[in-house]
């Protein structure tokens, strides 16, 4: 067998003690086609950008447990309403300001009002108290707040300000490992922020492009225009890889759904959509990361009855929206479509731009729709209200403010899951310590080339 | 008659006055400049500096030699050697640097390197890299006779490991801290300074130290830690704090700025954002490499200081020693490629040694590889099968026996455990 067909399907392994070098660039494939820099809004694609770009006052350590990153230390005694943030000082925004209390108390506060801003429920309120303590106003006791305070709800942008989007071709400014040098649809083109506290990228320019096909994709990493892929082995079983990878999974907890708009007969689609698909069978055909499906019952004669006792003879017609950014996404789409179509509902893909996608999600503008949820930190009560804030934000704000571990009791909401599965990147052998989190984000602070 | 003589004789003396015969380094010499050739025009207006580096002194020197008379020949304002530090170069006022850098494998003689052009404009960039350089020549019987036998240092070596617990160390060194006349181990991790003693079968906690203060405006991603034991005091620095901590035997641990290296008289800067040191920022000025990931000199032994061997290891994975003493320092550093990033100097009854962690292969644990502290470098002993990766290395006398030992952290970071394995 020729070594150059051997696709080597070892997991990253733990490197040697030689430290990493600096410098070299690194191109890779974006989940979901760039939208914006808003840590609270956007896909896959932008939350990964959003990561390498913005500092949240803590991090998710190796050990998923949260750890002190823009901040020093948090106060927050047992049973207390009011909590105390110490902010590092020296830190500096990408512009050269520095980054003081006031900007991570108004960009919290900017998550306050804002329905993307859920994850930060029990905090009422927060404001600076001098150039580097926050004082934090709680509605219940917080136990978890460093771990809500390493989301991207809490994501400190200069004084709190939305960050702009993508197509206004203004450059974000940010305290991360990155900054934006260019942007447009297709794809965010990134340098190494000399000046981040915690430290400069090692790779000194990063560029990650959204594809339109799985095939270009594929075919861009077989040419070696890109290092890190995320289709390349799906597209690639036909012809065998000719360039060796590396795989790189994430935890599983990315949740794939189907949510129910607002429509008429809601809870009757919902029911049937629940009944109607094989989930085995989509995650077997379409899902080709780890995954585990989502237990329900398959019923599809039960389903088509209950689309008949509704509709009778009359087939009802949905639409069902995707990001055609997302190639996993049409796959699973076409496999919906064939299982409810055997159920007598009548279903269209709709496959929009990124942009559009989540302008139509955010206003509620849709039949159907096909997601992916991903948790804003390494939590089971987040990962459950992930699924929950995809449709409704304030259903998973009212429940995180009741209690930290609100059971969520997904019949109740629009939301039919699917699958559970992990992110995964297929990386080139060379390009070391590149690690994917539960949200499917590519630790790219972290990556370095072996030598270049 | 006479006339037909001296014209033999014009011959005769035409013939002898022809180039001699050209031997394999001047061919080696020529090859190189032809490469570094169109990267140094004008040449008239051009002051070059030369440097060598490898594990044969004399083959290095004598190919810089060469490369200089015929840079020479070309026209140059001016060709001398230099120590392959862009700045010092920069500094003294060239415009280019040829660096060439000797190795030797497979029955060939390979020189790699570049061609470096060096600005003081302040609207450029100071340093620009122009070319790279490669060439290589089977070895023949001229270039062989330049590589001397190398010969392993006699002696049995053994090596063991005593586990000390889920410790993430650093940075090591060994010295008497508490004043008993015996030699303690000092770890540093990223947050505390630990003192360890032997007691005759385990290394047994002393005492702690935190390091605490300032945070760091700047850390790099990952953690870098140094410390050193001299006289009794214990200085240690990790970059997540601005200031280090000087524990003196007796006393009030006071901050100390800078980060110092054992047997190194110079403290370091490390610059914002990474774990990379540079030579610049070292006071005094100590000749390492331009920038560097540790460093560490021989302490010990009957050398005085300033003539102690050093070692230090760059980023690029390039073990450089300087062998110290004038006798035996040659004009060139030795080097050693693919070197993994900790490195010690260890006198031992047999001789002097340098130790640094080598990577294996992804996945497997690192190997400690000693080598005799002679030209070519040869490996004395090599440690595999260690159960993790080399954090950190020192070398002193733990155990008491009056003998020096070369000490290695070996942490196994999926277990969450750490070892000191002593060497010798």
């Amino acid at each position: 067998m020729r070594a150059s067909l051997v696709l080597l399907m070892i997991a990253a392994t733990a490197h040697a003690e030689t430290r990493a070098q600096y410098g070299g660039g690194a191109q890779a494939a974006l989940a979901s086609a760039p939208t914006t820099f808003d840590p609270l809004r956007g896909g896959p694609g932008d939350a990964e950008v959003a990561a390498l770009v913005f500092d949240t006052p803590f991090v998710i350590g190796a050990d998923g447990k949260p750890r002190p990153s823009l901040a020093l230390a948090l106060d927050n005694p047992d049973g207390a309403l009011r909590a105390r943030l110490a902010l590092r000082p020296d830190v500096h925004f990408s512009d050269g300001t520095p980054l003081v209390a006031r900007d991570v108390a108004a960009s919290i506060a900017r998550a306050l009002h804002d329905p993307a801003g859920w994850p930060l429920a029990p905090v009422k309120s927060a404001r600076a108290v001098g150039a580097a303590t926050v004082e934090l106003e709680l509605s219940r006791p917080t136990p978890e707040l460093a771990l809500l305070l390493s989301t991207p709800a809490a994501a400190v942008t200069p004084g709190g300000a939305p960050p702009p989007t993508v197509e206004s071709h203004k450059r974000p400014i940010g305290s991360g490992p990155f900054v934006v040098d260019g942007s447009d649809a297709g794809g965010v083109r990134l340098s190494a922020n000399a000046g981040c506290f915690a430290g400069r990228a090692y790779l000194n320019t990063l560029a990650l492009r959204a594809f339109t096909a799985r095939s270009d994709e594929a075919g861009s990493y077989e040419v070696g225009s890109i290092q890190a892929a995320r289709h390349a082995l799906a597209a690639l079983d036909a012809t065998g890889p000719r360039r060796a990878a590396v795989t790189v999974d994430g935890p599983q907890a990315l949740t794939g759904f189907v949510a129910v708009g607002r429509i008429a007969d809601a809870d009757v689609v919902r029911r049937v959509l629940a009944l109607a698909i094989n989930r085995d069978r989509l995650r077997r055909l379409t899902v080709r990361e780890p995954a585990t499906v989502v237990k329900a019952t398959y019923d599809p004669a039960r389903a088509k009855s209950e689309a008949e006792r509704r509709w009778g003879q009359t087939r009802p017609k949905l639409a069902l929206l995707v990001d055609a950014s997302r190639f996993d996404d049409r796959d699973v789409a076409e496999r919906i479509l064939a299982d409810l179509a055997r159920a007598g509902v009548e279903l269209s893909v709709d496959a929009v731009d990124a942009a559009t996608y989540q302008a139509r999600v955010e206003a509620g503008r849709y039949q159907l729709l096909l997601g992916t949820a991903a948790p804003p930190a390494p939590d089971p009560t987040l990962t459950a209200l992930a699924l929950v804030a995809a449709v409704d934000p304030a259903a998973a704000r009212a429940a995180l403010q009741r209690a930290p571990g609100a059971a969520v009791d997904l019949d109740a909401t629009r939301v039919v899951p699917l699958f559970v599965r992990a992110a995964r990147l297929f990386v080139a052998p060379e390009l070391r310590d590149l690690t994917v989190d539960g949200a499917g984000r590519a630790g790219w602070a972290d990556a370095h080339w072996l030598s270049h | 008659m006479v006339v037909r003589r001296i014209g033999w004789l014009f011959a005769l003396a035409l013939l002898t006055a022809a180039e001699p015969s050209r031997g394999t380094l001047d061919a080696f010499a020529d090859a190189v400049v032809e490469k570094a050739r169109p990267h140094l025009v004008p040449a008239r207006d051009l002051d070059v500096a030369v440097a060598v580096a490898g594990s044969w002194p004399r083959l290095g020197d004598d190919l810089a030699a060469l490369v200089i008379a015929r840079l020479r020949k070309l026209g140059l304002r001016s060709v001398t050697r230099g120590d392959g530090d862009a700045a010092w170069a920069r500094a003294a006022g060239y415009e280019r640097l040829v660096r060439l850098d000797l190795d030797v494998g497979g029955g060939r003689l390979r020189a790699s390197g570049s061609v470096v052009a060096l600005s003081a404009s302040p609207w450029t960039a100071p340093t620009e890299l122009r070319a790279h350089l490669y060439v290589e020549t089977p070895l023949d019987a001229e270039l062989r006779a330049y590589l001397p036998p190398v010969t392993t240092p006699p002696g049995r070596w053994q090596a063991r490991g005593v586990p000390v617990g889920d410790v993430d160390v650093l940075a090591l060194d060994v010295g008497d801290v508490d004043g008993d006349g015996r030699a303690e181990v000092v770890g540093a991790t990223a947050t505390e300074a630990i003192v360890w003693g032997w007691d005759g079968a385990r290394l047994t906690e002393r005492r702690r130290f935190p390091l605490g203060g300032r945070p760091a405006a700047t850390m790099p991603r990952a953690p870098v830690a140094t410390v050193v034991v001299d006289r009794g005091a214990v200085t240690a620095r990790s970059s997540l704090y601005a200031d280090g901590l000087y524990a003196p035997a007796r006393g009030k641990t006071i901050v100390a700025r800078g980060w110092s290296f054992p047997g190194v008289a110079a403290t370091c800067e490390l610059p914002a954002g990474v774990d990379v040191f540079a030579a610049a920022g070292c006071t005094p000025a100590t000749g390492l490499p331009e920038h560097f990931w540790t460093v560490a000199g021989l302490r010990g032994g009957a050398r005085p200081a300033r003539a102690a061997p050093m070692a230090a290891i760059d980023p690029a994975g390039t073990l450089w020693v300087s062998l110290g003493a004038p006798a035996l320092a040659p004009a060139m550093p030795l080097t050693v490629r693919g070197v993994g990033a900790q490195v010690a100097l260890v006198a031992l009854d047999r001789g002097e040694f340098v130790a640094t962690s080598e990577p294996v292969q992804p996945g497997e644990a690192d190997a400690i590889v000693v080598r005799a502290l002679a030209a070519g470098l040869p490996v004395a002993y090599r440690a595999d099968r260690l159960p993790g990766n080399v954090r950190a290395l020192a070398a002193g006398d733990v155990d008491g026996d009056g003998r020096a030992e070369l000490v290695a952290a070996v942490r196994d970071r999926a277990a969450r455990r750490t070892e000191l394995w002593m060497v010798n």
